[in-house]
């Protein structure tokens, strides 16, 4: 089976069953795998898809730019992660999506979706639990954006990518990587570039975690949790372990 | 890119960069040390009482090139 497929299917396991007909279906999508290097466009805002993108490895994101060249990143994805899915449906992206480290996409066309959707109709409902949790994550990330202080808003960004990395076996111990530089992650937090550099010094200093631009170490998970006011509710995982105990022992 | 440091100070709290930042000149520095200041206001303002803030932009030889403060008093 391509590796693409099978992140797919482990990221598919953490949040619904997912029966043997239903991997028969996937292993035989057709899948095309590029390489994007770090800072460019998969899929441009504006562009018609015609096929979903499976990140195989690296980190994808979802972004808006203002006239004015502003930018809020929405979403990160990793492994195992089709963020634009629903361009199955809505196939005129109205975002870009594209890669924030150097990353290995599977292209899989949208009439081979379609047709593994007949193959295997219990995919349907699946993939909608899929995209109904990618929604529900930007419900969470729309909270802290709105009305948490950058602090908070930090921490919970590194809590959510934590319990995500762990869960789809790409953490190791209480470090997981994350190429991201302060401009990116100023992006994401909706701070200027210093409140960014700023609150991530601070955090240091408490002794919460670390972060080199390369890889996070979670120093303090309870600490962390507190101050993001994280509850992993949102992201609907099938194992209710999942926020209840040490991430770091699943 | 050059690289500039930004020191802020809150009430009597110095808060000195030991990292820096690169930045592509002075006006995105400077434009940077503005909004951080506003960002932190916006924070500290609503946990009451007086705040005292300012941000120092230094160049990589730790010179001055900018200051901005900002008092808050409410009576």
């Amino acid at each position: 089976m391509n590796s693409a497929i099978r992140a797919l299917i482990i990221r598919l396991e953490t949040i619904g069953e997912v029966t043997e007909i239903d991997k028969v279906a996937l292993a035989a999508l057709p899948v095309q795998e590029r390489f994007y290097t770090r800072g460019s466009e998969i899929i441009p805002d504006g562009e018609i898809s015609t096929s979903c993108c499976l990140i195989l490895e690296g980190y994808a994101y979802r972004s808006k730019t203002l006239p004015d060249g502003n930018r809020q990143i929405f979403s990160l994805h990793t492994s195992g992660d089709i963020p634009d899915l629903h361009s199955l449906y809505l196939p005129k992206m109205d975002h870009t999506l594209g890669a924030i480290s150097d990353c290995i996409v599977a292209r899989i066309p949208h009439d081979a979706v379609k047709d593994a959707l007949m193959r295997a109709p219990s995919l349907i409902g699946l993939l909608w639990r899929d995209t109904l949790i990618d929604a529900a994550a930007f419900r969470a990330w729309m909270l802290m954006l709105g009305q948490a202080d950058a602090a908070s808003r930090m921490a919970h960004l590194f809590c959510e990518l934590y319990i995500r990395q762990s869960m789809a076996g790409l953490a190791d111990g209480n470090s997981f990587a994350l190429p991201l530089t302060q401009t990116d992650l100023s992006d994401i937090l909706g701070t200027s570039v210093v409140h960014t550099n700023r609150t991530l010094q601070d955090l240091r200093r408490r002794g919460l975690l670390d972060f080199d631009q390369q890889v996070v170490t979670i120093l303090a998970w309870e600490e962390l949790r507190a101050l993001a006011q994280f509850d992993p509710s949102y992201l609907h995982y099938l194992d209710r372990r999942v926020g209840r105990v040490d991430p770091a022992k699943l | 890119m050059p690289l500039f440091y930004f020191d802020f100070t809150q009430n009597d709290v110095v808060n000195d960069d030991t990292t820096g930042q690169e930045l592509a000149d002075l006006a995105t520095a400077k434009r940077e040390a503005v909004k951080a200041l506003a960002e932190i206001a916006a924070e500290e303002i609503p946990r009451d009482g007086k705040l005292f803030l300012s941000v120092t932009v230094c160049d990589h030889r730790r010179d001055i090139c900018f200051t901005a403060k900002l008092t808050f008093e409410p009576s």
